[in-house]
């Protein structure tokens, strides 16, 4: 990468990494001085929950700045143990603030041997995906063999060119119309990868025919689940 | 008394949205009428509710706020626009420079933005 490429990057990184800050921290301290404000406790109790939001998710920006910089300091913490996909795909869902049920499909017994919050952050942010740039929601299929279960996220999406494939993973990098509709630090399947990976699997993305999005989740199933 | 302003809110982040209806509400020359959290929910917003200004976030999905823009400048060039955005680079500035749109930063007060929006308001029913 030249001199003058690096800058680029690292202009855009900032630029990228302002708006970011910049939404929760702005919502939050307004959402405190309504609070510090309001009168009525119908107004309070909405306040409360919504600078818990903006809290939490300045939290997950740090996080996951810090994962996609190597610093494993703020990685979940406990062991790995049987976990049930489907239902951490529900509740996951559950977490976008969606209210329709997310369609998912399984073969085989759906268990993945993983640490939970690794896992609900690996599935958060890829959910969080289909749902900025998805044009429908998505749809999942699940199938296992007893070794390894696989978590196919199908996620109709035209905003990814096939050139950008590869790259979707790249810490901070965003698609060309990607960047038009949602904001994002570009490191969601980043940190998505690095998860999976530290918990035994693996992580793909791939554009196809439909077109469509498809992240897939490859994890190590617990030998024993019941 | 003046008739209050009629608000449409176009953001897709809830918490932003609740935020500007508080600030908004407390107010006595402003009301909001509708709220979208995509653009293409806006439009269609627009169009039944008939708002004196819309307060557009530039950042949204299936029509994002300058795709939004650019269509209720066709269909209801009458309308009031404001840009509200987190931050905004050269290409947003000079973009609302060249659509005639007013921008507000989020960080700014909400004085800022209810001025915009009446700014915004009396040069629709002027210039149009």
């Amino acid at each position: 990468m030249t001199p003058e490429e690096a800058a680029a990057v690292r202009d855009r990184v900032l630029n990228v990494i302002g708006h970011e800050l910049r939404t929760p921290m702005t919502t939050l301290r307004g959402l405190a001085e309504a609070l510090a404000d309001a009168e009525l406790d119908e107004i309070r109790a909405e306040i409360g929950p919504a600078i818990v939001r903006s809290a939490r998710r300045l939290e997950r920006l740090l996080d996951d700045l810090l994962v996609a910089a190597d610093v494993t300091s703020t990685l979940p913490v406990g062991d790995p143990r049987p976990l049930r996909v489907d239902d951490a795909l529900r509740a996951a869902w559950q977490r976008t603030g969606a209210t329709d049920e997310l369609d998912i499909r399984a073969q085989g017994e759906p268990w993945a041997l993983a640490q939970p919050e690794a896992l609900d952050r690996v599935l958060d942010n890829v959910l969080d995906n289909a749902v900025k740039y998805g044009r429908e929601q998505p749809t999942v299929e699940i199938r296992s063999d007893g070794r390894q279960v696989e978590i196919d996220v199908h996620s109709p999406s035209d905003l990814v060119h096939p050139d950008e494939v590869s790259l979707v993973t790249e810490p901070f990098f965003r698609g060309y119309h990607a960047v038009t509709v949602a904001p994002g630090l570009g490191l969601g399947l980043t940190v998505a990868r690095e998860l999976t990976r530290l918990a035994g699997g693996r992580l793909e993305f791939a554009g196809q025919p439909g077109p469509e999005a498809l992240t897939r989740i490859m994890l190590p199933c617990p030998p024993d689940p019941a | 008394m003046s008739v209050p302003l009629r608000i449409l809110v176009a953001d897709d982040e809830p918490d932003v949205r609740l935020l500007l209806r508080l600030q908004l509400d407390s107010r006595s020359d402003v009301e909001v009428v509708g709220e979208a959290g995509d653009g293409a929910e806006a439009l269609t917003q627009a169009r039944a509710l008939q708002p004196d200004a819309v307060i557009v976030d530039l950042l949204m999905p299936k029509v994002n706020g300058f795709e939004l823009i650019a269509a209720l400048q066709e269909e209801q060039p009458a309308v009031g626009l404001v840009a509200y955005s987190a931050v905004a680079g050269d290409f947003v500035r000079e973009e609302m420079r060249r659509l005639d749109v007013e921008l507000v930063l989020k960080s700014g007060d909400i004085t800022q933005l209810v001025e915009a929006l009446h700014r915004s308001h009396n040069t629709g029913k002027t210039s149009k």
